[in-house]
């Protein structure tokens, strides 16, 4: 069986997606530059690129935080390029998942609760089927003992593991994490990239995830290297010693510093 | 210490602005009344200037009093704004009293621009006004005298409550650690709970002490009008005892009347932060629960005064003693209503701005609960129903405080005419105005904090510090 020949229809797109600040034509800075992009469903794309490349930028659009200059940008079958607030509220609540660097949480509520956040938001309760599926990220993250506490009684990798459990519970089209293990120490950090490649690899949850580490790039299906506003290089199954190497060779000037 | 460092204190001029009006107005009043007197002798004048001018300076006192308490807590505010700064510069080595010394000298300033225009609009519109009431046959046309120096009196008292104010509620700077400078992503913590058990102590002291004196004065009325003063140090004291303990209580009610509002997400969220730092809390309501105490305690003092005499007055049956009486309670309560106003003023200013900070403060956490989907009205819902809590609880408190110690007062003062307790008679004018004015006030003051956390977009929740 060929994948090109029978592609299931990706979890995302951007096709020829652009974001200018200020007027191009008076020397406006072009934070992306016609990028197009297929997130694979029920894998992990890394997002990968020195600062300034664009990378965040790609992001905010993706989950509808910022509005692209031109282009279009797709969740699921859905075009979200002219949705308002209101319909961009709802999407982010119902079909998009986040986990941030820091400060995931809502620091007065439990660790229970932030989970059932999105849920509450909507007015109502976790279904019997999303209420089960809850509990088997509770206990899979190891979080069963920490329900009841509030995120300052928590440590960082707690923490980020109750932002994943969040993320995951509604079972998202996409789950966007940016730089999900930036804040971590390495134990910690190695948890959180085991937890969202089995996510990937066991419950087909479809995640991009924006980094500048080398190996949490690695644990990728693919990787997709910006610079400059445009993707450069988009390969699969790299070792963190080819991620390093491509972004090495992708940003000579950074190097020569 | 910030790049707009002044705009912080803009309260600060506001309070000593209001502070310096009311009391200057005062100052002028007992000049017009001395004037006016005068034309009786100049014995009378003498005497009856000497009793005006004292009850002058006791409102004064009252004013300055409730305006140093909400001053303290701006500039408590101020430093929990500016924590990461504080924590910058002491990292870099500044001492904590260079920077009090710092925040005292921006304070007074401050103070000094609103002392100065406050005392100035009084002044200015002092000879109008009295031409106006000459013009219209009010006043007599005498040689009035348009400035005294005892004017200076309520400006070196504005100026000095600024700056006791200000070297009280700076003490928090010496509570930021530098550490706090490097902490990017953690909340500001300028409010680490603690026990501290002097406060429990003085709390409960100060209680239990001014209730019994309370109690002793309203049985000592029953006998003689000056229970009255018994009373008085009664309710000054269990007062202050209250107010230092708030921090206790208040968070505990504000969680207590979010249950009133609901179940839903945005009133859950609203209440979690309503307690989250209880000492913050506190300082946005305790401003007004001074505020509305005085208030409800003229009105139920006149009232229940009214109560009392009239019953007496019926027995002697002296129309016009019963009318010398009623006009002298009138002015009375009208005086009392306005002083209590402009302390319910500054402590809505003081309401605003806490609300405000915390919500500058929130930013990231409001980033937060927009990217996991809360909408912009769920986000307003949730401000507004935290500034409504704030009012309602403060209202709520001030009026019962404020029954109590109106009922005692003129229970201790009047009782000695029926050698009886009576119930305190609370008018229903009251009841509506007290539920309208919190209602108003928590719409209002939620206005300017809704409109800047509707703003945070979602993508604030992602950038790092």
């Amino acid at each position: 069986m060929i994948a090109s020949s029978t592609p299931h229809p990706p979890a995302a797109r951007l096709v020829e997606v652009s974001k200018h600040y200020g007027d191009p034509a008076a020397g406006g800075v072009a934070a992306l530059d016609r990028v197009s992009l297929d997130v694979p469903r029920g894998e992990l794309t890394a997002v990968m690129g020195p600062s300034g490349s664009g990378k965040s930028t790609l992001m905010h659009c993706l989950a509808g935080l910022d509005h692209a200059t031109a282009g279009r940008v797709l969740v699921g079958e859905r075009d979200i390029t002219d949705l308002g607030d209101r319909e961009l509220t709802l999407l982010r609540r119902r079909s998009i998942g986040f986990v941030f660097q820091a400060f995931n949480l809502i620091p007065t509520l439990s660790a229970e609760d932030n989970i059932l956040l999105p849920f509450r938001l909507d007015g109502r309760s976790p279904s019997e089927e999303e209420s089960r599926l809850i509990a088997v990220l509770v206990d899979a993250l190891g979080l069963t003992n920490r329900l009841a506490h509030r995120p300052g009684e928590l440590s960082g990798g707690q923490q980020q593991r109750v932002a994943i459990a969040r993320a995951l519970a509604t079972r998202p089209a996409l789950l966007i994490a940016d730089e999900p293990t930036g804040n971590l120490d390495s134990r910690s950090a190695a948890e959180v990239r085991r937890l969202l490649r089995s996510a990937a690899s066991e419950f087909g949850q479809t995640i991009v995830m924006v980094t500048h580490d080398p190996i949490a790039a690695s644990i990728a299906d693919s990787v997709v290297f910006l610079s400059d506003g445009r993707i450069v290089r988009h390969e699969r199954g790299l070792t963190a010693a080819d991620v390093s190497a491509v972004m090495i060779g992708a940003t000579p000037a950074e190097v020569a510093r | 210490m910030t790049p707009q460092p002044w705009r912080d204190h803009v309260v600060t001029t506001l309070i000593a602005l209001v502070s310096a009006l009311f009391g200057t107005s005062l100052i002028m009043a007992v000049a017009l009344l001395t004037d006016t007197i005068m034309q009786d002798g100049p014995e009378a004048a003498g005497s009856m200037g000497v009793a005006v001018t004292a009850v002058a300076w006791i409102f004064i006192g009252i004013g300055c009093y409730t305006a140093a308490v909400v001053m303290a807590n701006t500039f408590t505010t101020i430093i929990a704004g500016r924590v990461r700064e504080i924590a910058q510069l002491r990292l870099l080595g500044a001492t904590a009293g260079a920077l009090r010394a710092r925040l005292l000298v921006e304070g007074l300033v401050a103070g000094a621009i609103g002392t100065a225009a406050g005392t100035a609009i009084a002044l200015l519109a002092y000879r109008p006004i009295v031409l106006a009431l000459v013009a219209q046959g009010s006043l007599q046309d005498l040689p009035y005298r348009w400035f005294v120096p005892e004017a200076a009196g309520p400006v070196a008292a504005t100026i000095a409550t600024v700056a006791l104010a200000a070297w009280l509620g700076s003490r928090a700077i010496s509570r930021v650690s530098p550490v706090e400078a490097l902490a990017m992503h953690v909340e500001p913590s300028a409010e680490r709970i603690g026990r501290r058990p002097a406060q429990t102590a003085a709390m409960w002291l100060l209680l239990v002490a001014g209730a019994l004196l309370l109690t002793a004065g309203v049985l000592a009325g029953l006998v003689s009008p000056f229970g009255v003063l018994i009373a008085f140090f009664g309710g000054a004291l269990s007062f202050t005892g209250v107010v230092v303990g708030a921090s206790r209580f208040i968070p505990r009610l504000l969680s207590a009347a979010g249950r009133a509002f609901g179940r839903s997400e945005p009133v859950a969220l609203a209440r979690g932060n309503a307690v989250r730092s209880p000492r913050a809390a506190t300082r946005s309501t305790i401003g007004m629960v001074i505020g509305v105490t005085l208030v409800v305690m003229f009105v139920v003092a006149s009232a229940t005064m009214r109560s009392i005499t009239r019953s007496y007055i019926g027995e002697v049956d002296d129309p016009a003693a019963t009318a010398a009486l009623e006009t002298l309670l009138d002015v009375t309560t009208v005086v009392m209503i306005v002083l209590g106003g402009i302390s319910a003023v500054l402590a809505a200013i003081g309401m605003v701005s806490n609300l405000s900070l915390s919500v500058i403060q929130r930013r990231r956490e409001i980033g937060v609960l927009r990217a996991v989907g809360a909408s912009r009205e769920q986000v307003r819902a949730m401000i507004t129903v935290e500034s409504l809590l704030s009012s309602v609880v403060a209202i709520g408190t001030g009026c019962v405080l404020g029954v109590l110690y109106g009922w005692a007062g003129a229970q201790a003062t009047f009782g000695a005419a029926q050698h009886a307790l009576v119930w305190p008679t609370v008018p229903w004018q009251l009841l509506v105005a007290v539920v309208a004015s919190a209602a108003a006030l928590g719409l209002v003051a939620a206005v300017a904090p809704v409109q800047r956390a509707t703003r945070v977009a979602p993508i604030d929740a992602l950038r790092v510090a």
